[in-house]
Parts: structure tokens; C-alpha cells; sequence
């Protein structure tokens, strides 16, 4: 490329001469490389806070599960811890199954649910 | 073993390619100092996408390139307190110029319109075709073509007002 109308310059090769001292550091792939894993060190460590403080968040909140899914929507709300008799009366005092165990609110389950011949 | 070839493969580009680039990022900034920064981000923006830009690390080095100076550029005009620096340069420029006087070229280039001076940097310094530099600037070949025309013109226009100054500008 003439810049001058007697062909004597051309712009590639003047720029070239000005800047051939222009040169980059030693070891710049290496300086890049270090910065990159630098970086990215950082974007993970901050997506697993985010992770973490959103989770913790949202727990307590009842927005999803221990294990990160969604609380199922028809789960029964547990008020305490009373279990009721099938018929829906608590099980009376003393109350033993065949087995002899006495049954209590903690104890009932389907399978002691036979109750004594009335006397 | 991946990652080993993915770092000799872009260590193997960065040898290559860094003088050109930097040397273009010098024309197209104001300093060694500004250079070297858009060169860094450049090259690591590059190697954060190296799967993809392997294809053509170049061609994509050099569009990340002038995005990386225009940012700067951007950055200068919304905080203009740092103005200071480009006072700094120019004597550095000047001390250079009182050296050797070997910068009156990259100087003159700095004077041109932004487009005309990346296209001639494109076309002339990095070696690109009017394609590649119409890609890489996001504008059209005509204008790629009718800014290197008036840019060359613009250019002889300022080193003959060097030369009038008694600079002399290129190697006889």
C-alpha cells in the first residue's frame, strides 16, 4: 500500500518498523492461563454460596425440601404428635395387645389393632 | 490431558499472534499501559471461549480486540477525571518522539476517525482481508473499503504536514 505517489512507503512495513520493539511480556500465556483459573475459582465458589444461602433460605421457608425438591403440596400438616385409634378415639388407658405390650399413642399400629373381647 | 493440549494449543497462539495484537492495541489506545490491559482481557477472553475460537483464534482475538479497546474508550469518555493519563502518554509519546522519533507514524494514525483508524490497523497491521474486517468491526465491506481509502488519504494528508514540520516519518 503506497502511501506516497513515489511507492518509496508502505504503510504495513513503516508501521512495523515503528513498533518492532513494541513486544509483549515473557510468559504472557502463562499470566492469562493463571488469571482464568483465578476467575473461575471464584464464579464456582460464588455459584455454590448462592446455592447454599438460597437453599438455606428457602427451607426454613418451607418453599422446598431438605433435599432441594419441592415440599409435597398434599402433605399433612403434623400439629404434634397424637395418633389416634382407628375409630378415631384415643386408645383407652391400659389397653394391652395379644402380644401383652401396652398400647399407647406411640406404640399403635395396624397390627395391634385387636382389640379384647369384651368381658 | 485435555486441558494440557488446550493450554499448549493456546500458549502455541499467544507466542504467534500477541506481537500483532498488542502492536494493534497500541495504535488503537493511547498507551503501552492501556495496550497491554485490552491485550490481557483480549487473550483471556479468548482462552475462556478457546474451544469455540480454535477454529480461527486470530480472526476472533482480533474481534474480542476491538471490543476490549472500544470498552476502554467507553470507559475514558464516562470518567473523564482520568484524562491525567492521556497528558502522561502524550509525554511518553513525546519522549519516545525526542528517542528516535520513531512513533510520528502511530501518532499521526491516533489522529484519524475511530473507523478509519481500526480499519487501517485491521487491514495493514493484522493483516486481515475486508471480509474479516467488516466481521470483526460490524460494518459493511463498501465501508471497510471506503474507510481505508480515506483513512490512506487522511494519513498522507498529516505526514506531509509532519514532513513540512521537519519530521522525517518514514525510512529513505
Amino acid at each position: 500500500v503506497s502511501i506516497h505517489a513515489d511507492d518509496e512507503f508502505s504503510l504495513r512495513i513503516a508501521l512495523e518498523g515503528e513498533l518492532d520493539n513494541v513486544l509483549p511480556a515473557d510468559g504472557l500465556a502463562g499470566v492469562v492461563i493463571a488469571r482464568y483459573r483465578r476467575t473461575r475459582r471464584r464464579r464456582v465458589a460464588g455459584a455454590v454460596t448462592l446455592v447454599v444461602v438460597a437453599a438455606g433460605i428457602g427451607v426454613p421457608l418451607g418453599l422446598a425440601g431438605p433435599s432441594g425438591k419441592p415440599a409435597h403440596p398434599s402433605a399433612p400438616d403434623r400439629a404434634g404428635s397424637v395418633t389416634h385409634s382407628r375409630d378415631g378415639a384415643a386408645p383407652a388407658p391400659g389397653l394391652r395387645a395379644p402380644t401383652g405390650q401396652l398400647i399407647t399413642s406411640t406404640t399403635l399400629s395396624p397390627a395391634s389393632l385387636v382389640l379384647p373381647a369384651a368381658a | 490431558v485435555r486441558r494440557g493440549n488446550r493450554e499448549a494449543e493456546f500458549t502455541e497462539f499467544v507466542e504467534a499472534a500477541s506481537p500483532s495484537l498488542l502492536r494493534a492495541a497500541l495504535v488503537l489506545l493511547e498507551s503501552r499501559e492501556d495496550a497491554e490491559d485490552a491485550l490481557q482481557l483480549t487473550l483471556l477472553r479468548t482462552y475462556r471461549r478457546w474451544d469455540r475460537a480454535k477454529e480461527a483464534p486470530a480472526a476472533y482475538a482480533r474481534a474480542v480486540l476491538v471490543n476490549a479497546c472500544r470498552e476502554r474508550w467507553r470507559h475514558r469518555a464516562r470518567h473523564p477525571e482520568t484524562a491525567g493519563d492521556m497528558d502522561e502518554l502524550a509525554n511518553v509519546v513525546s519522549f519516545a518522539e525526542a528517542v528516535d522519533r520513531r512513533h510520528v507514524l502511530v501518532k499521526v494514525l491516533r489522529r484519524l476517525p475511530d473507523v478509519q483508524r481500526e480499519v487501517l490497523v485491521f487491514r495493514y497491521l493484522l493483516d486481515a482481508t475486508v471480509g474479516e474486517t467488516a466481521a470483526a468491526l460490524g460494518i459493511a465491506e463498501g465501508t471497510v473499503k471506503s474507510a481505508a481509502s480515506r483513512g490512506l488519504e487522511q494519513l498522507r494528508m498529516l505526514l506531509s504536514a509532519e514532513e513540512k514540520r521537519g519530521r522525517r516519518v518514514y525510512p529513505r
